[in-house]
């Protein structure tokens, strides 16, 4: 799992010390898997790109209060999905404000490459059809590889809620990956 | 089903490098905003306990207490906005063509592209006429239309107090607050009537393309009202959130009324197009405080306040372009479109920053020296005129 090496502590030493370098490197190795889990969690590259982006914030405005002995990724994921999850339940409310209009009020989106593997829009769109909270679970277990006890305290789940999240979360996931491929 | 992990790392997400750069940049400009810590923390917190017991002590046994509170949070490291750290000690250049319009308690001043300025001493609010011919000022009693340069070409006096002076899209009409009264006047000063006797007092705003004359207003209820202003009939009216500013966007398709926490977009015939609230962005208790439609096309800049976190971000249409701690007041569009020009009074600076392609923020500090007072943008107007 990323970050948890002496050089990542090194890494948050530094930028608490005001080490511009040492944030810049703290933040290249995370933004990766902290944009992809937020995307995968709320289907929205704007919404992923802001989540990820106030997880940072949120991350940098606490660094003095960050305990150097623990690693700094969880930290971070815990926000980023926290976040996440808060803005995809609140989507809801965001369809009834933004609904057509925001595509006309809003600025022009970045295209989407036109390069992708088959299977690609057919695991978003399972993803898509699960609960936020299932869509969580999954990212944490399979992209950024925590245990199901450690989920359970990022997300401060009892251990069953977590297991049966992802036992379920995987069923339907499979179930429509399946569906698409018939 | 395939493997999970392989799914997940294998799905596309968009503009990844882009995503990145942007963030880095906003990241980078939080921490160095960042005040380093004084002392260390187990200096401070000892400090804060005792602080809050003999603030609550002074809260309970004198009026003062609050202020009390207040001074003793800042002398233990509260937040201090210090700006954007590389800003210009002074407005040498503004980064696109046309001249920008501030308001400050001085009065309003004429900016050109090469940073010179002129103070149209002695007036309040202003507006630019469509083509940046003109200037409408208005003080206590008094509408005025000026030349950039300050020569008064008509005057009129009214007895209500008078603001909210707005310019027609070909500078035939100025439509103006008088009291409690909206009224109009002809472009070169002749004609001043009473148009609507009881509005709300938020300044009406003309659409602005032709070929009728179209006026939106706050009428006294609340309700904004959207009218062909020669012929006083009424082509459409909505009524969502208590209107502080109206807005067109640049082709007169879209009308939005921006209240305190909540930016609603309607067509001129009254039908709701969106909106756009604090809730949305989870920034409850909140508000927004500033927004402009771009010079082209229906994209919006908006200004979000996180009364929780003291935050404000702006957005150009659903990406956030920036962020800092405190207050961003208003922001105007440069002409061609390409930058923002926000006030910041928190961080006493004045920035504009780039609305497309890479993040690039240009700021000026120490503005109420130079401007006589916080400076707040009125207008940038018009690029090749």
């Amino acid at each position: 799992m990323a970050g948890s090496s002496r050089q990542e502590r090194a890494w948050v030493r530094g930028a608490r010390d005001g080490s511009a370098a040492d944030l810049e490197a703290l933040f290249r190795e995370h933004w990766p898997r902290a944009y992809r889990a937020a995307y995968l969690v709320v289907h929205d590259a704007a919404a992923a790109e802001d989540v990820a982006q106030e997880a940072f914030l949120a991350a940098l405005r606490a660094l003095d209060r960050f305990d150097r002995r623990r690693p700094f990724g969880p930290w971070l994921h815990r926000i980023v999905v926290n976040r996440a999850i808060d803005w995809a339940r609140a989507r809801s409310l965001r369809g009834e404000v933004f609904a057509e209009g925001l595509v006309e009020v809003a600025a022009p989106a970045v295209e989407a490459p036109t390069s992708r593997a088959p299977y690609e829009d057919k695991t978003l769109a399972a993803l898509g059809d699960l609960s936020p909270e299932h869509r969580a679970v999954i990212v944490l277990r399979y992209l950024l590889e925590y245990t199901p006890g450690e989920i359970a305290e990022l997300l401060e789940l009892p251990r069953g809620t977590v297991n049966s999240r992802l036992r379920r979360g995987l069923d339907q996931l499979g179930g429509r990956l399946d569906e698409g491929d018939r | 089903m395939k493997d999970p992990r392989r799914l997940l790392r294998s799905v596309h997400v968009p503009d990844e490098d882009g995503a990145a750069e942007r963030a880095w940049e906003v990241v980078r400009a939080a921490f160095a905003e960042r005040e380093p810590v004084a002392w260390p923390r187990r200096h401070a917190r000892p400090l804060l306990a005792a602080a809050v017991v003999v603030a609550v002590v002074a809260g309970a046994i004198s009026p003062a207490g609050r202020a009390v509170i207040r001074s003793l949070r800042d002398a233990i490291g509260r937040e201090k906005v210090v700006g954007i750290r590389r800003a210009e000690p002074a407005l040498f250049r503004l980064p696109a063509q046309g001249q920008a319009l501030v308001a400050s308690p001085a009065g309003p001043w004429v900016v050109q592209p090469d940073g010179s300025k002129r103070l149209l001493h002695g007036w309040r609010a202003a507006a630019w006429s469509p083509h940046a011919l003109y200037v409408a000022v208005t003080r206590r009693h008094e509408l005025a239309a000026l030349t950039p340069r300050g020569e008064v070409r008509w005057s009129l006096a009214r007895r209500g107090l008078m603001r909210g002076a707005s310019w027609s899209f070909e500078g035939f009409r100025v439509a103006y607050l008088n009291g409690t009264q909206l009224r109009l006047v002809v472009g070169n000063g002749e004609g001043d009537h009473v148009l609507v006797p009881r509005v709300r007092p938020v300044p009406p705003a003309w659409r602005p393309v032709g070929p009728q004359h179209v006026l939106a207003y706050v009428g006294a209820r609340g309700a904004v009202h959207v009218i062909d202003a020669d012929t006083r009939r009424e082509l459409g009216s909505f009524r969502e959130g208590s209107p502080e500013e109206l807005l067109w966007s640049a082709d007169g398709a879209l009308i939005a009324a921006r209240s305190s926490g909540l930016i609603s977009v309607y067509r001129p015939n009254g039908v709701r197009v969106t909106g756009i609230s604090t809730r949305s962005f989870a920034v409850v208790p909140g508000s927004i405080p500033a927004a402009a439609f771009a010079p082209k096309g229906h994209t919006l800049a908006y200004v979000t306040y996180d009364a929780k976190a003291n935050r404000s971000a702006i957005y150009v249409g659903q990406r956030r372009v920036f962020t800092g701690p405190g207050h961003f007041t208003r922001l105007v569009w440069s002409p061609d479109g390409r930058w923002l020009l926000v006030a910041w009074p928190d961080a006493n600076q004045l920035f504009f920053v780039r609305t497309s392609g890479p993040h690039k923020v240009l700021a000026v500090s120490d503005v109420r020296r130079q401007f006589g007072g916080f400076p707040n943008p009125a207008g940038w107007c018009c690029a090749g005129q």
